[in-house]
C-alpha cells in the first residue's frame, strides 16, 4: 500500500510538473501568435480591420486629393461602419465628440 | 497608423485570439490522446501511463487557456462583453450563437475534465460515460472557431485545423464505429503465482 502510495504521489507530480511546463509553452505560444496577429494587424492585414483600414485610406486620400478639410472630422468612432461587422456589431464606446460648431 | 492598424489599442483582443487559437490546438492534442488511450493503440511499457500523464497535462493547459481566451476578452475596451458575456452561452451580442457554442464548449471542457478528479465519487463507471462527451468539446470548438473566429479564414488557422481534425476525426469514426466492440489491444500479461514460478 505505501509503493502504491508513493506511485500515485510521483504520477501527480510529475503531471502537475508537466503541466506547469505545458502552460509556460502555452504562453509562449500564445505571445508568437499575438506577436504575428499584430504585425499583421499593423501592415493593415487583420482580417476583420483590414478592409477599414485599406478603405479609409482610400478615403482619406480621396479627400486630401480634394483638398478637403473634412478628414478632420473623420473621426475613428464617426465611422459610418463602426468597428468592424467581423469583429463586433457592437459600439459600444461612446463616441467622443470629434467637431465642434464653435 | 489609425485605430484599424494600431496592435496598441487592441492588445486584449490580439491576445485572446492568440490563446483561442492555443486553446483549440491544446484541445486537439488531449482529445487526440484520449482518443488514443481508448483504442489502446499506445504500445510498450508504461506507453500508457506516460500518455496519461500527457493527456491530463494538456487538458488542464487547455483549460487554463481557454479561461485566458474568455478573460481576455474583458479588457477588450471595444467589445465589452462584460462577465455574462463571456460565462453565459447566447448572451453576447457578437455573433450569439458561435460565441455561445465556444462558451458552451468551454464549460464543457471544465466539467468532463474535472470529474477526472472526482471519479473516486462519482464512480467510474458514470466517470468514463461522461468522458466520452469530451468529443463534443472539440466539435464545439471547431464550430466555434469556424463561425466566430476572426482568424477562421487564414491559412496558418485553417492548416492547424486540417492538421488537427483530420486525425481526429479518422479516430473517433473507428473508436465509435457501431459494428463492434473498441479494440481490445494487447491481451493482458498474466501473472504467474509464486507457486508456478519455480
Amino acid at each position: 500500500m505505501p509503493g502504491y502510495r508513493r506511485y500515485r504521489r510521483r504520477a501527480r507530480q510529475s503531471t502537475r510538473a508537466l503541466t506547469a511546463r505545458f502552460t509556460v509553452l502555452a504562453v509562449v505560444a500564445a505571445l508568437a501568435i499575438g506577436g504575428l496577429l499584430a504585425v499583421q494587424m499593423a501592415s493593415g492585414d487583420d482580417p476583420a480591420l483590414g478592409p477599414k483600414a485599406a478603405d479609409r485610406t482610400k478615403k482619406a486620400s480621396a479627400t486630401n486629393s480634394q483638398g478637403s478639410q473634412e478628414s478632420q472630422s473623420y473621426g475613428y468612432y464617426g465611422s459610418p461602419s463602426g468597428y468592424s461587422s467581423g469583429y463586433s456589431a457592437q459600439q459600444s464606446s461612446p463616441a467622443p465628440v470629434t467637431s465642434s460648431t464653435s | 497608423m489609425n485605430a484599424y492598424t494600431d496592435p496598441g489599442q487592441h492588445v486584449f483582443w490580439l491576445a485572446s485570439r492568440a490563446f483561442g487559437a492555443v486553446a483549440l490546438i491544446m484541445v486537439a492534442l488531449s482529445v487526440g490522446m484520449g482518443l488514443v488511450m481508448s483504442m489502446r493503440a499506445a504500445k510498450g511499457p508504461g506507453a500508457m501511463a506516460r500518455l496519461k500523464t500527457l493527456h491530463e497535462a494538456t487538458a488542464l493547459t487547455a483549460l487554463i487557456a481557454i479561461g485566458a481566451h474568455g478573460l481576455l476578452l474583458l479588457g477588450d475596451s471595444y467589445l465589452r462583453p462584460g462577465l455574462e458575456g463571456i460565462a453565459i452561452p447566447f448572451v453576447i451580442a457578437h455573433q450569439p450563437l458561435w460565441t455561445g457554442l465556444g462558451i458552451v464548449g468551454g464549460w464543457l471542457a471544465a466539467l468532463l475534465g474535472l470529474t477526472f478528479y472526482v471519479r473516486r465519487w462519482i464512480g467510474p463507471k458514470l466517470w468514463r460515460k461522461m468522458h466520452r462527451w469530451t468529443l463534443v468539446v472539440y466539435v464545439l470548438a471547431v464550430a466555434h472557431t469556424l463561425g466566430s473566429g476572426t482568424d477562421s479564414g487564414s491559412l496558418w488557422l485553417l492548416a492547424v485545423m486540417i492538421a488537427t481534425v483530420a486525425p481526429i476525426a479518422v479516430m473517433a469514426v473507428l473508436r465509435y464505429l457501431p459494428d463492434g466492440d473498441p479494440p481490445q489491444g494487447r491481451p493482458r500479461r498474466r501473472i504467474p503465482l509464486p507457486s508456478e514460478q519455480f
